[in-house]
This record gives structure tokens, sequence and C-alpha cells, in this order.
């Protein structure tokens, strides 16, 4: 690590040290001492690392709360209690602090759960969508998690999922997911965090689509309090005629930065990511998104929408490459922002790599205020301008969830969202 | 109801401000159906804008009032409220807003500024049935966002729908008749004249006499270069229509 080395790092530095002490020779723990030599090479990113030019990690986190030990069960309990699941009659899948919580080597509904680490653990193909990644994040999970979960969907229209995380108030926790879609089979999964105020989360996850098979994935990330940090990054594989319908929701405070990195692998693979952010007050979020193109006749679409006000600040980054070969790409990609008031900041970044000569590729990018047309037609049906407003706004992000097919989802996922923008420079709007 | 008296409005043109209408007044009374009609570029568009209380108009001489209240130094909002409903030439699409969430929002909001209990669902929910069925605005286009992938003339028949459910005092017709094939003018029309009571009135604003063959006006005007320039019965419409508006910018 560089002299530089700020007290955060120092806290990883050592927390390397004694998770390391209980090593083992398998490959899950090579891969381990090898992700974190590579992450202390470089430290925690900064402002002039490109992908983190707008998250400048070193500076932002400048030292970091104590890991976790494993959770109170009984706490853990009345968090989830307090929580019920999104989706009707979804099984939970709880990583507490970081670790599972479950019954070892569970199959509920065809879905096999194993935990990452520990006594049963499978490890089996976990690992190999990071194995090339240099992405700091990604590194520092590998290096240090803690525990987490396999998961492997076999059959198709599986019951929903819906994967914990919980964190004690003012610790650090980093989670770890595998999920592996088996051919033709189908999953449909909600990632979110409760709790863990002042904490700060950096998770992972992999997840392998199969041919033909479906995925459904939405992560929530809804920050608790100024000091919360939710950091996570997911890494997909597609394979042939396989399908992703990905969708962040960004609301709360604090800091988060949702990564994604997706690797259309297979012929006529279908990938669709859709984010919603409101990023009022003390929020950074930040959306991240690298998508590599690698086969025949694929598509991808994105479609970023974020409102911000208040001071909040939204990052919008897409990096789409079309491999040499990759012919027959049909990617498009669309950032829009909505700011509702002065002081919001809103930076898109799109960025097309372009090696095959038979694709149709896109972006575009916008951010300002509300239509004054719009704003105009419903008032002058009797809406008075703030709620003419107020609904516009919320009409605007929630236009992101469009995708979602399960209705039920759609509508609490807007109630969400509505509940997100409810409060603007500390008054409610109407 | 309505009395407009020696109306000026100006935009801003750049860097220099363009005065458009230069001296207008009109007066309708309860239960009365006017007509404005005029070559382009007259001010019809205009006159509709600045009653509705749309921005971007500059009021330098003159008054509106409607039923004794000064309507320029209300929001949009409240002249909806008093009972003011402008039928837009180009109605606006927004996406994510479903049309019966807006209507509901409407409807409500303008019951509250009158001091009237908001309408229960099932009573809405029979409101917009019954007006929607009057204009044939079928169901799944008040689920879709509002006027999102309409035609011009679904379009068209959403707006009077809306003016249906919402019974104006007073409805400004701006262009209606624009993009709309003759079935559906006959829609809209027979929509239009089956609110016309000795209590609401209509300002219908038309390029074309053939919307008033539908709805017979009582007054016509011509509106050309900003004011008023001749007023009459419905005859004056059918004279127009085959003396077009040459005079009438020559005297402008």
């Amino acid at each position: 690590m560089s002299a530089a080395q700020t007290e955060a790092e120092r806290t990883l530095a050592a927390l390397f040290e004694s998770r390391s002490a209980s090593f083992t020779k398998a490959p899950i723990d090579a891969a381990r001492a090898d992700a974190f030599r590579r992450f202390a090479a470089n430290g925690l990113p900064h402002r002039r690392v490109e992908a983190y030019k707008y998250t400048d990690l070193k500076a932002r986190l400048r030292r970091l709360p104590e890991p976790a030990g494993p959770a109170d069960n009984a706490r853990v309990a009345a968090t989830l209690a307090a929580h019920p699941p999104l989706q009707e009659g979804a099984t939970r899948v709880l990583i507490a602090n970081g670790r599972y919580h479950g019954a070892i080597g569970e199959t509920i509904g065809g879905i096999r759960i194993a935990s990452l680490l520990g006594e049963g653990a499978e490890t089996e193909g976990v690992g190999t969508l990071v194995a090339a990644s240099d992405d700091p994040l990604t590194l520092a999970n590998v290096g240090l998690f803690e525990g987490g979960v396999s998961i492997h969907v076999d059959a198709p229209s599986a019951r929903p999922l819906e994967i914990v995380h919980v964190a004690n108030d003012e610790s650090l926790v980093m989670g770890r997911i595998a999920v592996f879609v088996a051919p033709g089979a189908s999953a449909n999964v909600v990632e979110r965090v409760i709790g863990g105020r002042d904490a700060v989360l950096n998770t992972l996850a992999e997840l392998t689509i199969a041919e033909g098979a479906r995925v459904d994935w939405i992560r929530i990330a809804d920050g608790a309090s100024e000091a919360s940090t939710d950091l996570s990054s997911l890494h997909v594989r597609v394979a042939e005629r396989g399908r992703l319908e990905h969708l962040t929701v960004s609301t709360g405070l604090g800091l988060a930065r949702a990564q994604a990195f997706a690797h259309v692998a297979g012929d006529e693979a279908d990938v669709n990511f859709r984010a919603a952010t409101v990023a009022i007050g003390k929020r950074h979020a930040d959306n991240t998104l690298v998508l590599r193109h690698d086969a025949l006749n694929s598509t991808s679409s994105e479609v970023f929408r974020s409102a911000v006000g208040d001071g909040g600040t939204a990052i919008v980054q897409g990096r789409i490459l079309v491999a040499p070969g990759a012919q027959k790409t049909d990617a498009r990609m669309m950032s829009n922002a909505l700011f509702l008031d002065e002081t919001g900041e809103v930076v898109n970044k799109p960025e097309l790599e372009i090696f095959a000569d038979d694709v149709q590729c896109g972006h575009g990018a916008t951010s300002g205020d509300l239509d004054e047309e719009m704003v105009f037609y419903l008032r002058a049906r009797g809406v008075p301008e703030v709620s003419a407003r107020r609904l516009l706004a919320e009409a605007f992000v929630v236009e992101a969830l469009e995708r979602v097919t399960d209705e039920a989802l759609q509508d609490k996922l807007a109630d969400h969202l509505r509940g997100a923008l409810d409060v603007m420079g500390g008054k409610t709007w109407s | 109801m309505l009395s407009i008296e020696n109306l000026h409005a100006s935009v801003e043109d750049g860097e220099s401000t363009r005065e458009i209408l230069k001296g207008l007044d009109l007066e309708i009374w309860p239960g009365e159906v006017h007509a404005i009609m005029g070559p382009n570029g007259a001010g019809k568009s205009t006159l509709g804008h600045i009653i509705a209380g749309k921005d971007g108009y500059d009021v330098t001489e003159g008054t509106i009032s409607f039923n004794d209240e000064n309507l320029l130094e209300m929001a949009p909002e409240e002249r909806a409220a008093a009972g003011i409903f402008l039928a837009f030439q180009y109605p606006v699409e927004v996406p994510g807003v479903a049309t019966m969430t807006f209507l509901k929002a409407a409807l409500n909001a303008q019951r509250e500024a009158r001091g009237e209990k908001a309408l229960s669902t099932p009573e809405f929910m029979k409101a917009v049935k019954t007006a929607a069925d009057k204009l044939g605005v079928k169901q799944e286009m008040l689920r879709r966002p509002i006027n999102v992938g309409f035609s011009g003339g679904e379009k068209k028949r959403n707006e009077i729908m809306q003016m249906a459910l919402l019974q104006p005092k007073l409805a400004v017709l701006d262009e209606t008749d624009s993009g709309l094939d003759i079935d559906a003018l006959r829609i809209v029309s027979e929509g239009v004249n089956s609110l016309r009571s000795p209590e609401r009135s209509f300002l219908v604003i038309t390029h074309y006499q053939r919307l008033l063959d539908y709805i017979v006006p009582d007054h016509v005007h011509v509106l050309a270069g900003g004011r008023i320039v001749r007023s009459g019965g419905p005859e004056l419409a059918k004279e127009l229509e085959e003396r077009g508006y040459a005079e009438f910018l020559e005297a402008a």
C-alpha cells in the first residue's frame, strides 16, 4: 500500500491479517489472499482513478467502523419481523453481519441454499465471475468477506427470493452472494439492506445465468443515515438466450454506489438495466454499469432515472463495450435526471466502445427541470402547482419501474419512491 | 360572465417584444356560445392561453373579469376551480401519470378549492364512466398515461371528456376541430352540445367554419391583427368560409 495509507486502509489491512490467519489451502482462500494483495496495492480508489472520479472513496471513507461479529439472533429476528418481505410468499435468505443465517444446505422450493464459508460450505464455481476483475470494491470483498451464501436455482418459476442484508449499527460488513441459475430455470430476486445506521457495507454478488434462464433482480439501496455507506457490486454472466431484468432503487441518506458488471457471453441474450434514484439532502447515489457484449444478436437496454434536490448528488456511469465479432448487437442507454430545486448535482457519464461494425448502439442523457407545458396542463385542470410538480416528479422516477412484472411489487416500489420524495428541503411538498 | 376590456398582450420574441393582442373587447353572458374565427397568427390561441392563465404572456393593458373576479390575478388552478376550462389545441402528453390518477387529482382539487367534499372512489368512478362513455373514451385509455400514445382524435376526445367530467362554467375550445376526421368531429361536437345549458358558456376558437355546423354559435367574432374586427351571428361564419380572411388582413 502507498505511503499515504489512510486509517481506513489500515483497518482493512489489519482485518486481512486477522482473517488470513485461519485461511486453508482451499482454492477460495488462495483467491482471497490474491485479491486482497491486489486491492492493497492501490488501496481505496480515489478521484484520480477514472471509474471513481465522482465517488472518491479514499476521501469519503477516511476511517471505517469496527468489523461486526456474528449477529445477535433476537435482534435479527426483531429487525426482520419489522420489515416483512416485499413479495408475497418470498423465501428469505438472510445474511446477518455478512454471514448466512439459516440451516446448512437448506433446500426450499427447488432452491438450494448453502453457506460460502464454514461447515457445509459450497464454493464450487464461486469466484469465477470475479477472477479477472480489478475493481477495488470487488477485490476488497473477495479478500475480506466474512461469509455469505451460494444459491442454486434449478427449476423454472421458483418462488421469489428475498436476500436480506442485516447489519449492526456502526459496523463494517462484507457479505457475499453467489447465485447460479440453471439452464431454462428462472429466479426472481429482491436484494435489500435493512437497518445498519452508520454501517459500511461492501457486498458482492455473482450471478450466473445459464442458457435460456431468466433472472429478475431488484437491488434496493435505502440508506439508513447520513453516515451509512452501501457499496454493492454485481457481476453477472449471461449465456445463450439468457435474460436479465435488473433494477436498482436508490433512496435514503448517505453514500451508495451500486455497481454492475455484466458480461453478455451468449448469443441472443437480452439484458435490461433500470435504475430509479431519489437523491435528496445528504445523499450521494452512484450507479455504475459496465456492460460487455461478447456474442451475436444480443440486446441490452439501460434507463437511469434520477431526481435530485436539497444538495443531493446522483452519478450515472454507463459503459457499453461491444467486442470484436459481437455482430448484430443492439444496445441502448438513456440517463435522465430531474432537478427538484437548484441545489442538486448530477453527473451523467455514458461511454460506448464499439469494436464490431454491424451493430446498433445509442446513448442519450438529459438533465433538467420539469416540463412547464406539463405543469401548466395539470394546473389548467385544477391541480395546484405544488401537487402538479410533485405528481410529475413521482412519475418521472416511477417510470423506471416499467419492467417490473409483479404488479404488487411494482406498486410497493412506487410507494417507496413517492415516500422518498416526500421531504424536500426539510418540508413536505403539500 | 366573462368580460374582456381593451386587452393588450405581448410576448418576448428574442430581444424584442411583440404585441399580439391590441385592444380586444369581448363580453360573454351565461349560456352563450361565442365563436372566434380568424386567420393564422391573429392571436386566437393567445387569447385562450391568457384566459386559462398560461405563463409567457405579458398583459400590458386591459382587464378580464370572470363572474366579477379579476381573472388576471388568479393562478391557473384557481381559474379552473372557478369554472374555466381550456380544451388544448395540442393536448400535452404526460408520461408516467395515469389518466385516472390525474382526473381524480384534478376533480378533487377543484372540489376542495370550492369547499366541496371530495368524491368517494365509487362516486368518482361513476362520474368518469359517464363522461368517458359519452365521448367514446375506452376504459383502457383511462389507465394509460395522459395522452401518451393517443391518436390526435383520441387526444381531442380526451379533452372533451375531461370537460364533461369537470363541468366548467366557461369552456374555451382552442381549435378542437384541428386534426379531427368527420366521425371524431361529430362525437366531439355532440359531447359539447350535450353540455350546453343556460348556465354554461363556450368560447369556440377555430380557423374553419366546419366545426360551427356542428356547434352552432350564438355569436361569431372575427379576430384579426389582435382585435375583434367584426361580430355577427352564425351567418358570418358562412360568409368567411366563402370569402376568406383577406379583407380583414388588409384592414388589420
